[in-house]
């Protein structure tokens, strides 16, 4: 059974390569606006790994990190921070929160496999 | 207690100076980040920049020796500055200053969506051409591989297996045709002996038919010898008589077997001249027939070796046209990049929009306006706020850092 990946970003265009890239290799794909409508989408399904954007309307990727947190299904899914962001202050913000990794925008397709598969298999 | 440069001339030169460094590092920051879409309001509004920024040079004295502004050197202490020639060309260029911002937030938020737009379908159509060229790799490899076409329970049919099968085909085809062709020509030997085993037969037939004759003759003699001898001579001319029967017969026989073989010599004759003709004939198609077999079947592997090439060069287009829309995807996510960048553009156009307003409220000398130099003060470090929360570090568009925590 395919694992399912929730992909957050409030560009449509991200999200739309992202989901490309995801579903080529087999993954299903659940795609959240932004970091409130990716809070729900995790809450009403079971999702494998979250892959989320920093800089949303409604609520920003670190807030979304901490809220999974705090949900006892999500306190070990992994979170991926996918964000034009790269300074170490941010870094450390996202690490502190509980994402799992941090990958900075844009991203190379194979390279974002490799780490979904290191993460998830 | 409101400021005013009548009151306080040498009381916000360090304000003023941080503004028209606000105007020029936000119109340049516009400037450079827009330069590329060429938007026609840029140039009005970094013109109006300008103008503005003189004006304040000119009203602060900075960079005068005596720090005091060169519009505080022409009118008296008690005129309005807004009765000056500088106060009235702001107030005048006021509308223009303000429909100038409006145009570049404007045109900023138009080439976001534009920008958005464009790369949703771009992004849409490089997916598709990723997908058919996938779809295109599979079938190049399932012709290699032959799988397609496969029915089920059957061997698996491959365009090098069918080439093998055929010229092996071929081949037998053309050792059986030579083969036969060997067994006619053996035929034909055998023929000949045979006509001559019969020539033979014939010959002792001859014999046959002369030894009638002459037992007929000597049934004749003995014949008229025992008519001779008379009464005594009864018996024996009955045996004599008997003798010239048994001696037509035999000649009767003789004939009748002359015309038989005569008949199978015919035959025999005729089914000489059909195996040579057949032996002779195939033999020469089969040897033609095995050199254009051996030819088309050099010519198949060469096509065949020559197709397999054209395959392996297709699947490496395949893959590279793969790994090309691989990277067309990591470079067309400069949408969300330069959208990010266009947003902070944004503010720092709003930021000194407010600045404009600040200033102009300044010169017409309205009641209940803020000073300038607090003003100043926040755009200045929301300025700052702009650039340390500046979400785009990226100076190309190489593919980020990686860290898994």
């Amino acid at each position: 059974m395919a694992k399912t990946i929730l992909a957050v970003d409030d560009s449509a265009s991200i999200r739309q390569m992202v989901v490309f890239t995801l579903k080529s290799a087999g993954y299903d794909v659940v795609e959240a606006v932004d970091g409130q409508d990716g809070l729900d989408k995790a809450k009403a399904k079971s999702v494998n790994l979250v892959l989320t954007d920093q800089n949303m309307p409604r609520m920003d990727g670190i807030s979304l990190v901490k809220q999974l947190r705090a949900l006892p299904q999500h306190k070990s899914t992994p979170i991926l921070m996918l964000t034009t962001e790269s300074s170490d202050q941010m870094k450390a913000q996202g690490k502190a929160a509980g994402a799992t990794g941090w990958l900075v925008k844009p991203f190379d397709p194979t390279k974002l496999l490799e780490v979904v598969k290191k993460v998830i298999g | 207690m409101h400021s005013s440069l009548v009151d306080r001339p040498r009381s916000w030169p360090l304000g003023i100076s941080l503004a028209v460094a606000a105007l020029a590092v936000a119109g340049q920051a516009i400037w450079l980040c827009l330069a590329d879409l060429q938007l026609q309001a840029v140039p009005a509004f970094v013109a109006l920049a300008a103008l503005a920024g003189a004006a304040f040079l000119l009203r602060s004295g900075a960079g005068r020796p005596d720090g005091r502004g060169m519009l505080h050197a022409a009118p008296p202490a008690s005129v309005s500055l807004s009765a000056t020639p500088l106060g009235q060309a702001l107030s005048t260029h006021r509308e223009q200053i303000a429909r100038g911002m409006q145009s570049v937030g404007g045109d900023i938020g138009r080439t976001s969506d534009l920008l958005q737009e464009a790369v949703a379908s771009l992004s849409d159509s490089f997916r598709q051409m990723h997908e058919l060229t996938r779809e295109q790799q599979q079938i190049t490899l399932d012709i290699t591989a032959g799988e397609r076409g496969q029915r089920e329970g059957q061997e698996r049919i491959t365009f090098e297996r069918f080439v093998q099968h055929s010229s092996s085909a071929m081949r037998a085809l053309v050792e059986n045709i030579l083969n036969n062709s060997q067994v006619g020509m053996t035929l034909v030997s055998q023929m000949e002996t045979v006509d001559t085993q019969i020539k033979s037969a014939l010959a002792i037939l001859s014999e046959v038919e002369g030894i009638s004759k002459q037992t007929n003759l000597l049934a004749l003699n003995a014949a008229i010898e025992a008519a001779r001898a008379g009464e005594a001579g009864r018996g024996f001319a009955v045996v004599a008589d008997e003798v010239r029967k048994l001696s037509g017969r035999t000649h009767h026989f003789s004939e009748q077997i002359r015309q038989e073989i005569g008949r199978v010599c015919e035959s025999l004759g005729e089914a000489e001249k059909a195996i040579h003709s057949m032996a002779s004939q195939d033999m020469t198609f089969a040897l033609h027939a095995k050199r254009e077999a051996d030819d088309m079947t050099q010519q198949v592997a060469q096509i065949n070796a020559e197709l397999g090439e054209a395959m392996e060069r297709t699947a490496m287009l395949s893959s590279g046209m793969e790994a090309r829309v691989s990277e067309a995807i990591t470079a067309l996510q400069f949408q969300d990049i330069t959208t990010q960048l266009l947003a902070n553009c944004r503010g720092r156009v709003e930021m000194v929009e407010q600045l404009f307003s600040a200033i102009e409220r300044e010169f017409s000398g309205a009641p209940g306006r803020a000073p300038v130099d607090e003003v100043v003060a926040e755009l200045v470090s929301r300025g700052a706020a702009i650039e340390a929360r500046n979400p785009v570090a990226q100076k190309q568009m190489a593919s980020g850092d990686i860290d898994l925590f």
